[in-house]
């Protein structure tokens, strides 16, 4: 009985103790990366900043579907326990209109010069500045260069030779090569957004003519796409192509130390991809930095900021994680093997468009969710899918 | 007949151990051996540069031992609060045994994501995010209907003349519990406490709503396997069922089937 | 003894009354309102008129269905090939249960680098010669639900195997000696002995499992996404990602619904004194 107790209670002490938080002061900063990059943020960049403020910083993985759940709980609680959030630049109406991201003021919102001036188009609303900016983010299309040089083809660069290149691997290896994202959510959206833009379409309008045209079109390519497109995220790409169960895909392009680094895959190479029929257009994604409100370590946040607009924390990130940099100082000190890339990030970044920022895009991704698997898996008519959602679509526009 | 059920009985056993082998093969391949269109059966070369990535990142310590200090909780209270009941609801007639024991599974027939949200908010209204002992108390929501009709199962199938010879013998309440019952009981007991322990061990849509950043070991994995690379992930999952592997080790005489035939009956 | 009884029931009922009925009544309450705030079918209807809910509905009941199939048949194979002594008995049985402890999340990620495209299993079936082309195994839906069902049933078979082995070895052995005397083959013995009395022990498999089996959710997500919806899936995308409380709801009401509707059935068939005993 003594034994049974004397267990009872090391047990409870040892998980009293694992729960047991420590009082030092913490700067809690949210964002949502992949684990690659959190081991470079983790390893590199948070000492670094952590040794000159003092402090220590809690870095917590937050994905932006949720981040506004979480703050709006938080505010409601009334105690804000986030004092940065790294937010993808395409959901930040929601932030804005909940007055959860808290203003900066005109001195807040000066950066350094050499950060590239049409970054900070984004983040303003009403003349206010809510974020500024962090990483820009474009993506680019990766291939199998050996792949490419076998069946005597070339990196497409208009949608007909794309149609041809897929068409082409399909009738030499009896199944599809070319890989689009099909995954659902955010990396689809993302990716039809550009290819409805690059067609002289309306994304909010799925009855415009050139958005119409890039339902067709997917349709077209589908008999000759890879079915690992079912599945195809942002992550899942990268090992399709590294599995070399496709040839030629986009993705974002922290995808390239991954690949030709770490998995030592020279053969793939990337270039800024491929025009639709009226123009070339890239979504330039990335994250922006934002102070909720009631944040307590307002100041620590700023200068955590500042850090990290630094060019010494860029340059960190364009070498280990290949990406592009707010800064127009850090491409001459990119490592050698990286240049090829960035050439490409930065041919891409030329065509880039931003998303139109709206409140409803939760909605808006349900719709282009359905408007995809309805035509790419289920091999239904674009005539007939898109008619109802464009409905819709239409609604969600005018409550807005 | 023999050479038949041989080969069955191996064809079964590969299927079982293969995929933790290929797991654990995957956790220690170079790339070359696995992101290529022919992967490797057997390991040519290892390397452990994933391993030491992983441990070293500091992500794993952390929800290891969130995760043991909760299982462990968990399975100790469950057996402790769900075993004078089960006693109880043992002595009960068969019908309203069997019509509460029902009645508290009626929550496992929905899915997770329903259970989870009203518990959750409770706990989180009670301040009790990213604690341990807020997931201890949820995961006990689902702990303790198990461990009820384990152990029911279990006491009532300890003959009623051993108890009432006891009681005849001059014993106590207390005394025939500890020394006559308990004993008899030790097997189901032991499978109730493993049941539970991996119930909570895996649990994950609690651990989703009741943590922010101190996650547990399911949710580790989960973030791998989203936002981690192949390999990264084939480590983080190995790491999670070697406790489970060790600890089925220790209780292995307690899972023979002369042992279970009592608790299932 | 009376009085302990009843003390050391109520903490747990309370306990578990709370937290059993505020799931459960708050999912039939928000199954029955719409987001407007009025009761009734509304939140049902709009489940009708989703493009994927019939599918989801469909999917669960052959993963369920064919899951159930495979683990009871198998088990019961298992258990009857470990039911008499040999020798290496002791470490055969332990080797086929560890599936059982793999983690849910373990199980889904291994069944990964099983399963895909450059999995494992096509890498076997190529060496063998069967395959030129590897198989992309959730890639239709049907082969898809044969997949999830597969990669479930490598987790669960182990535990039907061995309630399935209890009750087995629970048959007096003179029962089979009596029969073979009066002259009756494996098969008879089999159908008149066996089954008859495995009934109890597979009643408790098929509970047990049913009940889980429709619930089925992290390994259709991790394996193939959400191209095959089963209702699980859906009720979590419904609610975690387009933040619908309501057809989330109506869709796990209408879960509970089958679940309970299978298990009475079963009951029904073979009888309520099984479960008594």
């Amino acid at each position: 009985m003594q034994r049974c107790l004397a267990v009872l209670w090391s047990v409870l002490t040892i998980v009293l103790a694992v729960t047991g938080a420590d009082a030092q002061p913490t700067v809690t900063i949210t964002m949502r990366l992949a684990e690659a990059e959190w081991h470079v943020v983790r390893q590199e960049v948070l000492p670094r900043f952590e040794a000159v403020c003092n402090c220590r910083v809690r870095a917590i993985d937050v994905p932006p579907e949720t981040l506004v759940q979480r703050l709006r709980a938080m505010q409601q609680a009334g105690r804000m326990e986030i004092d940065l959030i790294a937010q993808d630049n395409m959901r930040l109406q929601e932030l804005i209109d909940t007055a959860l991201a808290a203003p900066f003021t005109p001195e807040e919102g000066q950066v350094e010069e050499a950060i590239y001036p049409s970054l900070m188009a984004v983040g303003v609303s009403g003349g206010v500045r809510y974020f500024l900016p962090f990483r820009p983010n474009v993506q680019i299309a990766y291939y199998n260069a050996e792949k490419f040089a076998q069946y005597n083809l070339q990196p497409p660069r208009t949608w007909p030779d794309l149609l041809a290149v897929a068409r082409t691997f399909y009738e030499k290896e009896q199944t599809g090569r070319v890989l689009f994202t099909g995954a659902g959510g955010a990396p689809t959206t993302t990716q039809l957004y550009e290819w409805i833009v690059a067609a002289g379409g309306d994304p909010f309008d799925f009855a415009h003519p050139g958005t119409v045209d890039t339902f067709r079109f997917l349709a077209a390519l589908r008999p000759y796409l890879s079915s690992e497109s079912r599945r195809a995220k942002w992550n899942t790409t990268n090992e399709a192509l590294a599995q070399e169960v496709a040839y030629l895909a986009q993705n974002w392009p922290f995808g390239v130390p991954l690949l030709v680094q770490e998995y030592g895959k020279t053969a793939i190479r990337t270039y800024s991809g491929w025009a639709g029929p009226v123009r070339e257009a890239h979504v330039i994604g990335g994250d922006v930095l934002g102070i909720p409100a009631g944040a307590p370590h307002r100041q620590l946040a700023l200068a955590f900021i500042r850090h990290l607009q630094s060019r010494e924390v860029q340059a960190i990130f364009a070498n280990r994680l290949g990406w592009p940099s707010v800064r127009s100082d850090v491409a001459a000190s990119v490592e050698a093997w990286l240049q090829p890339h960035v050439v490409a990030v930065g041919e891409a970044l030329r065509h880039g468009i931003f998303r139109t920022n709206v409140s409803y895009w939760a909605a808006y991704e349900r719709l282009v969710d359905e408007a995809v698997q309805r035509i790419l898996w289920r091999h239904e008519a674009p005539e007939q899918v898109l008619p109802p959602l464009a409905a819709r679509l239409a609604a969600l526009r005018e409550h807005q | 007949m023999k050479a038949g059920r041989g080969l069955f009985l191996t064809v079964l056993i590969l299927s079982a151990a293969g995929p933790l082998y290929l797991l654990l093969k995957v956790s220690v391949s170079p790339p070359a051996e696995v992101m290529t269109p022919h992967p490797l059966l057997l390991p040519h070369a290892v390397t452990w540069r994933f391993w030491e990535r992983v441990l070293a990142s500091g992500q794993i310590t952390a929800p290891l031992w969130k995760s043991l200090g909760v299982a462990s909780g968990v399975a100790l209270l469950a057996l402790t609060f769900a075993g004078p009941a089960a006693y109880s609801l043992a002595q009960l007639p068969v019908r309203w045994r069997y019509g509460v024991l029902l009645s508290l599974l009626l929550c496992r027939m929905l899915p997770e994501v329903s259970v989870a949200l009203p518990v959750a908010v409770v706990f989180l209204r009670w301040g009790l995010l990213d604690t341990a002992l807020g997931l201890i108390l949820a995961h006990l929501t689902m702990a303790l209907p198990v461990a009820a009709w384990v152990l029911t199962t279990t006491f009532s199938s300890i003959p009623r003349e051993v108890q009432e010879a006891a009681a005849v013998d001059g014993c106590g309440a207390w005394r025939t519990l500890t020394s006559i019952i308990l004993p008899l009981a030790l097997p189901g007991l032991a499978v109730c406490g493993l049941l539970v322990w991996l119930l909570s061990w895996e649990e994950f849509t609690l651990a989703t709503y009741l943590t922010l950043g101190a996650k547990t070991m399911p949710l580790q994995v989960y973030y791998y396997l989203y936002q981690g690379n192949w390999f990264d992930t084939a480590v983080a999952a190995t790491l999670m069922t070697l406790p489970v592997l060790i600890l089925s080790a220790f209780l292995q005489r307690y899972l023979r089937e002369t042992s279970l035939a009592g608790v299932m009956r | 003894m009376k009085h302990y009884s009843l003390l050391g029931l109520a903490p747990l009922a309370l306990y578990l009354g709370v937290f059993t009925l505020v799931p459960v009544v708050s999912t039939l309450v928000l199954s029955f309102r719409t987001s407007e705030g009025d009761w009734g079918l509304g939140a049902f209807r709009a489940l009708a008129a989703h493009y994927q809910f019939g599918e989801a509905v469909v999917n669960t009941l052959a993963i369920t269905g064919l899951g159930l199939v495979i683990e009871l048949s198998l088990g019961l194979a298992a258990a009857a090939a470990l039911a008499s002594r040999f020798r290496a008995q002791g470490i055969v049985r332990v080797l086929l249960l560890i599936p059982l402890g793999v983690p849910t999340i373990v199980a889904a990620s291994t069944m990964r680098y099983v399963f895909g495209m450059v999995g494992y299993l096509n890498e076997v079936l190529y060496r063998l010669g069967i395959l030129t082309l590897p198989i992309d195994w959730t890639g239709s839906r049907w082969l898809a639900v044969v997949t999830v069902a597969m990669a479930d049933a490598w987790k669960v078979t182990p535990l039907v195997m061995l309630i399935l082995l209890a009750g087995l070895q629970a048959i007096p052995r003179e029962l089979y000696e009596a029969a073979r005397t009066d002259g009756a083959g494996p098969w008879q013995q089999f159908w008149r002995i066996t089954l008859p009395l495995l009934r109890p022990a597979l009643t408790m498999a098929f509970i047990i499992r049913g009940v889980d089996a429709f619930r089925i959710f992290a390994l259709p997500l991790a394996l193939v996404g959400r191209h095959l919806p089963v209702l699980s899936t859906f009720a979590y995308v419904e609610y975690l990602e387009y933040g619908n409380q309501h057809t989330s709801a109506a869709s796990s009401t209408l879960l509970l619904v089958m679940i309970l509707m299978t298990v009475g059935a079963y009951l029904r068939l073979a009888g309520p004194e099984e479960v008594v005993r």
